[in-house]
């Protein structure tokens, strides 16, 4: 029997053996979900890891744009998401605050979308009386657009009075929100 | 009331536009507005503000509604119209299209109506180049309740005879001297 035969019987006894084992851990395990097994094939270790992260942007003119602190960061590179705990990001106009989201975690993807989860609070507007709270548990930023989207319950502080509805999308560019349903205004005299 | 104004809006809708920018909200889809006891119903109403307070109402529909108490001894005042503009510092209520305004069987209907509800002043002005009807101001007023005329009482059998009764005028002067001639005249 020729050498090359015999390599080409080893590879194809090895290849038995692993296809074997496979199969016997498959039906072996206690819950038989494939999807564990392909789940642990593809996670890796996080790229970084950051804890009490404290982040600041400046605009052209060395003015501070954005100011982001969080009690821990992770980002993984296989699927460029990064995970923040506590996060609070202030935006900056000519130095003054503009807005301030926060939230108990926040998701950040590739997409450049960040979602808010956990007793969201988005403040916009820096006196008193111009100032608009907006609260809810779920919310969607696109970063890139400006807007933002929740289909959760929101409740809308504002010195004038308080408004909740169910369902929203706001454009912070055109300064515009849409209430999608279940509206309830109180003002205040 | 005059207190409705001290009262906070309740404004309830499907949907709702809020413009940050010219600080105007839109409530859109089966609206309603409540303050004390004005009541407001329409099919959109739009919230203007000035430096956070509210300082025009105006509701759209076919036709929207508004009902007030004006005092708490007064009749409901009835409005409609396709258009009704509330100006909360004048309390100016202006009705446009199909707008009448009714108060306990009073009832003016034209094309516009300025109602000042602090004074209760009402002025109507027609169109005469409205499509329907003759573009005219049409004003109903209920005949006036005359007090009507007070019916005898025949005293039933059981009431006290008023004679009985201890009245508080002064007892009728014992007759003296003088009086002779009256006394002679008597049978």
């Amino acid at each position: 029997m020729s050498k090359r035969s015999r390599q080409v019987q080893q590879w194809l006894a090895a290849a038995a053996t692993v296809i074997g084992v496979t199969a016997v851990a498959y039906f072996t395990s206690p819950d038989n979900n494939t999807g564990d097994l392909l789940v642990a094939a593809v996670i890796k270790a996080p790229a970084w890891y950051i804890t009490e992260a404290d982040h600041r942007s400046f605009d052209v003119d060395g003015k501070l744009d954005t100011h982001s602190i969080a009690d821990k960061a992770i980002h993984f590179d296989h699927s460029d998401t990064s995970f923040v705990t506590n996060p609070v990001i202030k935006s900056y106009e000519a130095s003054v605050t503009k807005q301030i989201a926060s939230a108990k975690n926040a998701t950040v993807n590739p997409d450049k979308t960040v979602l808010l989860t956990n007793n969201v609070v988005i403040t916009t507007g820096n006196t008193a009386a111009d100032s608009t709270v907006l609260n809810t548990e779920i919310l969607l930023i696109n970063t890139v657009l400006n807007t933002a989207d929740t289909k959760e319950a929101v409740t809308i502080t504002q010195a004038s009075g308080v408004t909740k509805a169910t369902g929203m999308h706001a454009d912070f560019n055109k300064e515009f929100i849409s209430l999608l349903s279940g509206v309830h205004s109180v003002y205040e005299p | 009331l005059p207190t409705d104004r001290e009262q906070p809006i309740h404004i309830r809708s499907d949907r709702a536009e809020r413009d940050d920018k010219n600080a105007i909200t839109t409530y859109i889809g089966n609206v309603e507005l409540d303050q004390g006891t004005l009541h407001i119903e329409a099919d959109k109403i739009i919230i203007n503000q000035v430096n956070g307070e509210l300082s025009k109402i105006q509701a759209l529909g076919k036709p929207a509604k508004l009902q007030q108490r004006p005092e708490e001894n007064k009749a409901i005042v009835y409005a409609r119209g396709e258009i009704i503009d509330y100006y909360a510092a004048k309390e100016l209520l202006v009705l446009t299209r199909q707008a009448s305004i009714e108060q306990d069987g009073t009832q003016v209907d034209s094309e516009q109506i300025e109602y000042l509800m602090a004074e209760e002043i009402v002025k109507a002005k027609g169109n005469k180049d409205q499509q329907e009807g003759d573009g005219r101001v049409h004003v109903v007023l209920p005949p006036s309740k005359k007090k009507a005329p007070a019916a005898e009482v025949t005293p039933p059998s059981d009431r006290i005879p008023d004679e009985a009764i201890p009245t508080s005028e002064p007892a009728p002067e014992a007759p003296t001297d003088t009086d002779s001639t009256d006394k002679s005249e008597q049978p």
